[in-house]
């Protein structure tokens, strides 16, 4: 049992399972979760918090039925509970208004475009868990097997000094 | 009127009394002079020659003449005053021989035999000189009266028309300067110290000369300056028809016809005109006989240009309608067109996901092939993983809501949740399955798990890219009967299909919307299925920008039959946006009404080109709608299109 979890949300089944095979090589260490809307997603994310669970990032697509990808991330924001998760947008459509809004509002930390690329993503995603564990785990140190161990390390022996 | 003489030439002085006594019906016109010999005849005629009087006609005895013979009539022949004389034998008795030389030498006209009757010589008479007058004076028509009336009123109407006809034949090669200018140069010498009417006239500029629409008298010979001929339109503003330079005649329609002038006529120059009225020109034309032809040769011609001008102005006209027409389909194809560009970009991102998902289905599938294919690590279980790849190849996905659930009850077996989703995903989860496939393999169930959940990756990737495919398949599909050039070809076809296409277009805009579809069993419907899509294209891009982005949008079809038992087909397109203002619902269908702005869809013409599109399907388009609530548009199409 994994105290993080990843959630990806994308309205297109299809991404979701390419996304979730992406990050397979992080399952040993965080829980994958894939939500089909914004709504799926926050009931995880109720689901997750009953159980002791923390959301460690978020990988949302934008444009899609119901609710909108950013529209969702402000509100993780805004609840103290997922203002720390790392909010990333995977999105072929997001237009500048909304991602200026994502940025200023939502605290976005990165913007992936459409087509990804599969090594790409998981790059980023692993430097922005590394960051999520650094600044929010106490014992950082076993996530340096999936994670950016020497940037782990670095932050440990900075704060022992 | 010039005079005439007749001379009866006989030696007996009763049948000199009796023909005197008979011709004085010609007294009036003509000399009537007897004289009894040659001699006395010659006398006479010197003295005819200095009066001017030329004879006409003689009626000859031969006895009367010295040697009793024809030679004074060949005498006759032979003088330049007397040659053209209708020469009359007048004789009881004649001599073959004579009769030959009077024929061939005296040019003899006739021969009238004695004893004669009065009606007999009055008829060779009036023959003759009837002959002799309509070939010697122009006036003949003055003779009427005395000679053969007949012939000399035919002899008129054909010297007319052959006046009139060398007239025409004449000007034919005249210029129509030439001819104008020789009409008014004429018209202005009749008038030279004769104008006590004020004929000749000059008018300064903004002088209106006809005016349409009321009755006029007056026809204008323009000799200086420049007029302008202007009509009212249907607006009632004054449109320029033409203008008229020197030489044109003005008025002549109204002026000939009587009717009320069809044109307004104002002068814009300093003008010199000849103003003639009925009389005034009857005047003209009665005592210038000469100028009628030139007259009428120029009415035609004045004819003929407006004729001319006016079939060019159809002609023309026509083609303009012809490229209204044209620059009408194309402004439809363009409002279409427009459309299609605003949707480019999300058509795009909507190809977007799909080849995406694709990359990344094939990237990940040679990732696991090697393994599915390769050495077995779990040789008990690959049969199982076969089954598993088949399975996740052809069936649905799990939704991630239920793969979740059974997740957490997977939990107690396989302890770790990534381990206990995958077996979830693999349907494989629940205890018995957990006891028959993986118990056996202890602490390396995770293993066997992952093994197996390798084989279930490679059926779903299989199965999105064949989903991803279609989905692409189905996008260019939208596209291409979207883009498709109207064929103008009616077709029968079900109308859900071109709505479905249109969504597809609009897809990537709808996905913030819930679309909700009531579609009934439709029957087949004759129509247009290009110009339909077009409607609905406007009519969903409508709703888009009525809604701003997100909200509700029903699509309901159902079959109906109409009241007078025409089967047909409505379509209702209903959104929740802002609504139409009451006041505007009947103008939103007009061509220059559009409450577009920018980054709405369409050019703002899209109503209008919907309601021609129907009305060619003879059907309806309604709307209903109440403001900040919904907006419906309901369309009806007859099931078959009235041939």
């Amino acid at each position: 049992m994994n105290e993080y979890t990843i959630i990806c949300v994308d309205d297109e089944r299809e991404i979701l399972d390419a996304v979730q095979y992406d990050l397979e090589p992080l399952a040993s260490h965080f829980d994958l979760e894939a939500a089909e809307s914004v709504d799926e997603a926050e009931s995880v994310i109720d689901q997750m918090q009953s159980e002791n669970r923390s959301l460690a990032l978020v990988l949302c697509d934008h444009i899609m039925p119901g609710r909108l990808g950013v529209d969702f991330l402000i509100q993780l924001n805004q609840e103290l509970e997922t203002k720390k998760a790392r909010k990333l947008l995977l999105t072929g459509q997001a237009d500048l208004e909304a991602t200026i809004e994502a940025v200023n509002q939502a605290g976005l930390h990165y913007f992936l475009a459409k087509p990804w690329d599969s090594g790409a993503l998981l790059k980023v995603v692993i430097d922005q868990l590394t960051t999520f564990v650094i600044e929010n785990v106490e014992e950082p140190l076993s996530f340096v097997k999936v994670l950016d161990g020497a940037r782990i390390f670095n932050s440990i022996h900075e704060n022992e000094i | 009127m010039k005079r005439y003489s007749i001379m009866c030439v006989d030696h007996n002085p009763e049948i000199r009394a009796r023909v005197q006594e008979e011709l004085t019906l010609f007294s009036s016109h003509f000399n009537v002079v007897t004289v009894s010999n040659a001699q006395e005849a010659r006398l006479e005629i010197e003295i005819l020659k200095e009066r001017d009087e030329p004879l006409s006609s003689i009626l000859y005895e031969p006895e009367s003449s010295e040697n009793q013979g024809i030679e004074f009539l060949i005498e006759l022949n032979q003088d330049d005053f007397t040659r053209n004389t209708r020469k009359i034998l007048f004789s009881g008795k004649m001599m073959l021989s004579d009769m030959v030389d009077a024929v061939n030498q005296a040019r003899l006209d006739y021969y009238i035999q004695k004893p004669w009757n009065r009606e007999g010589l009055l008829k060779v008479l009036i023959d003759q000189m009837t002959t002799y007058i309509l070939s010697h004076d122009d006036n003949f028509l003055s003779f009427a009266k005395v000679l053969d009336q007949d012939r000399i009123v035919k002899a008129h109407v054909d010297k007319q028309i052959e006046k009139y006809q060398i007239g025409f034949l004449d000007y034919s090669k005249v210029s129509d300067e030439e001819l104008s200018k020789e009409l008014i140069d004429a018209l202005y010498h009749f008038f030279k110290g004769n104008d006590q009417n004020n004929a000749c006239r000059e008018y300064g500029p903004n002088h209106f000369l006809t005016r349409e629409g009321e009755v006029n008298n007056l026809l204008w010979f323009l000799a200086e300056g420049e007029v302008v001929l202007k009509r009212k339109n249907t607006k009632g503003i004054d449109q320029e028809v033409m203008r008229e330079r020197k030489g044109a005649l003005i008025g002549v329609m109204s002026f000939i016809s009587g009717e009320k002038a069809f044109v307004s006529t104002h002068t814009l120059t300093d003008v010199e005109v000849i103003e003639l009225d009925h009389a005034m020109l009857a005047e003209v034309m009665k005592s210038k006989s000469k100028l009628l032809p030139l007259f009428t040769n120029l009415l035609i011609r004045g004819f003929n240009h407006r004729l001319q001008y006016s079939i060019l102005t159809e002609t023309k006209l026509q083609e303009t309608l012809k490229s209204l027409e044209t620059a009408h389909a194309r402004l439809i194809e363009s409002e279409k067109m427009a459309i299609l560009g605003q949707l480019v970009a999300g058509v795009a991102h909507e190809l977007n996901n799909p080849v995406a998902a694709i990359l990344h289905s094939t990237e990940n599938l040679e990732k696991n092939i090697s393994v599915i294919t390769g050495s077995d690590s779990f040789p008990n279980i690959k049969n199982l993983g076969r089954k598993i790849l088949d399975q996740a190849r052809s069936a649905a996905p799990q939704s991630t809501a239920e793969t979740r659930i059974r997740t957490e009850k997977a939990i107690k077996l396989y302890h770790s949740r990534n381990t206990a989703r995958k077996a979830v995903q693999l349907n494989l989860d629940d205890e018995a399955h957990f006891k028959k496939h993986f118990q056996k393999f202890g602490k390396k169930v995770e293993s066997a798990v992952e093994y197996l959940y390798l084989f279930y990756q490679g059926g779903v990737f299989l199965r999105n890219i064949d989903v991803c495919a279609r989905r692409i398949a189905d996008i260019v599909k939208g596209l291409k009967n979207y883009t498709r050039p109207d064929t103008r070809k009616m077709e029968t076809i079900d109308l859900h299909t071109g709505i479905e296409d249109t969504l597809v277009i609009f897809e990537n805009k709808l996905k913030s919307y819930e679309v909700i579809k009531e579609y009934a069993e439709l029957p087949l419907v004759e129509c247009f299925p290009q110009e339909l899509q077009q409607v609905w294209t406007n009519l969903i891009g409508n709703a888009i920008d009525a809604t701003g982005g997100r909200g509700q949008l029903k699509i309901v079809t159902r079959a109906v039959t109409k009241r007078n038992s025409i089967d047909c087909v409505e379509v209702l397109i209903e959104d929740d946006g802002i609504g139409i203002p009451p006041d505007l619902k009947e103008k939103i269908f007009e061509l220059n009404f559009t409450t577009k702005r920018e980054g709405d869809f369409g050019l703002g013409i899209g109503l209008a080109i919907c309601v021609q599109i129907i009305n060619r399907h003879n059907g309806s388009i309604k709307v209903e709608s109440e403001q900040g609530k919904y907006t419906r548009f309901l369309v009806t199409i007859p099931q078959v299109l009235p041939k």
